[in-house]
């Protein structure tokens, strides 16, 4: 819950991407693009998350999309490559490897980089998946979702204003990626 | 009204069925809020008072006669995802007389990230804009 402005000038890295499915009862009429390959086929749904890497704040949230339909990368293309584009200077999100395809904007693992660099972007990507991590303690992200998938936009949300009010209070450690 | 963290450690933990809460020291008995509900107590009394504290116009609003219980409902809700009945017996009440609080509070609480988003041109402000 910070703000994408809230980035030091100085950082070309200042978010770091990733998707994260929940699954979901199978919603009716049946369709294919509900499948979730992290589940083995079953529906699940899909959310885009953007953490500020200097700082532990949840800045974007993109979701429920289909896991079937729209893979991380087109999921990105969608809204956050324009919201990104928008902002002043040159800034980078970090990724995983799903998000090959837009070296403007997205850094990914890759050869090219110095030792250094390569520890810090796995600091980062290990960072992210330990807050999505915490969101899945809520058995709601974790169990088949029961409410249907407009309901489970909600609980995901709210998942994540008590993830982040609980780093905000010191409830739980959620360090920063840069050395 | 607004709360304090052991307003809401007492609370909660009796809920919990822990009636010699007073006995044990506090750390234990945070412990035992955080098995209960997932998060802290200060993360709850933090996430309540904002929610007092917010513009009467403002989605995650709630009056100041709102029942704490309510929202401890909501969390144990998300945090277990229980049969509604098992969740009623928790709480004392009837499956039916939960469900609306239940929804209430879920929705009051994602609201509380669209409002931060408003107030601190967070990202998601701008996901109206495409």
């Amino acid at each position: 819950m910070g703000t994408l402005q809230d980035n030091d000038d100085g950082l070309v890295f200042m978010l770091s991407v990733d998707g994260t499915h929940c699954p979901i009862e199978e919603p009716r009429p049946f369709s294919t693009e509900w499948s979730s390959h992290k589940f083995g086929g079953k529906p699940a749904v899909n959310y885009e998350l953007g953490i500020l890497i200097h700082k532990p704040k949840l800045v974007w949230v993109n979701g429920p999309t289909r896991p079937g339909k729209h893979n991380d990368l087109a999921v990105f293309r969608q809204k956050l490559k324009q919201a990104l584009s928008a902002l002043p200077g040159t800034k980078k999100a970090i990724g995983d490897s799903g998000y090959r395809g837009e070296p403007e904007l997205i850094s990914t693992r890759n050869g090219l980089d110095s030792k250094e660099v390569t520890q810090f972007k796995d600091r980062t990507l290990a960072r992210h998946e330990n807050f999505n991590q915490r969101l899945k303690c809520f058995a709601c992200l974790c169990q088949p979702f029961r409410h249907g998938v407009d309901n489970h936009g909600y609980a995901f949300k709210a998942c994540c204003v008590l993830v982040m009010y609980e780093v905000e209070t010191g409830g739980t450690s959620f360090s920063d990626a840069y050395p | 009204m607004a709360l304090a963290t052991n307003d809401f450690l007492e609370i909660g933990l009796k809920i919990g069925g822990h009636t010699k809460w007073k006995t044990h020291k506090e750390s234990a008995n945070v412990q035992r809020f955080k098995e209960l509900f997932g998060v802290t107590p200060a993360t709850c009394s933090s996430i309540w008072n904002d929610m007092i504290g917010a513009n009467a116009e403002d989605d995650c609003h709630i009056d100041n006669d709102a029942n704490p219980v309510h929202f401890l409902l909501a969390v144990r809700f998300l945090f277990r995802y229980e049969r509604e009945k098992d969740l009623a017996r928790m709480f004392g009440t009837a499956p039916k007389t939960m469900r609306p609080w239940q929804r209430l509070y879920v929705w009051k609480l994602q609201a509380l990230l669209q409002k931060k988003a408003r107030d601190t041109s967070h990202l998601l402000s701008l996901l109206k804009r495409y």
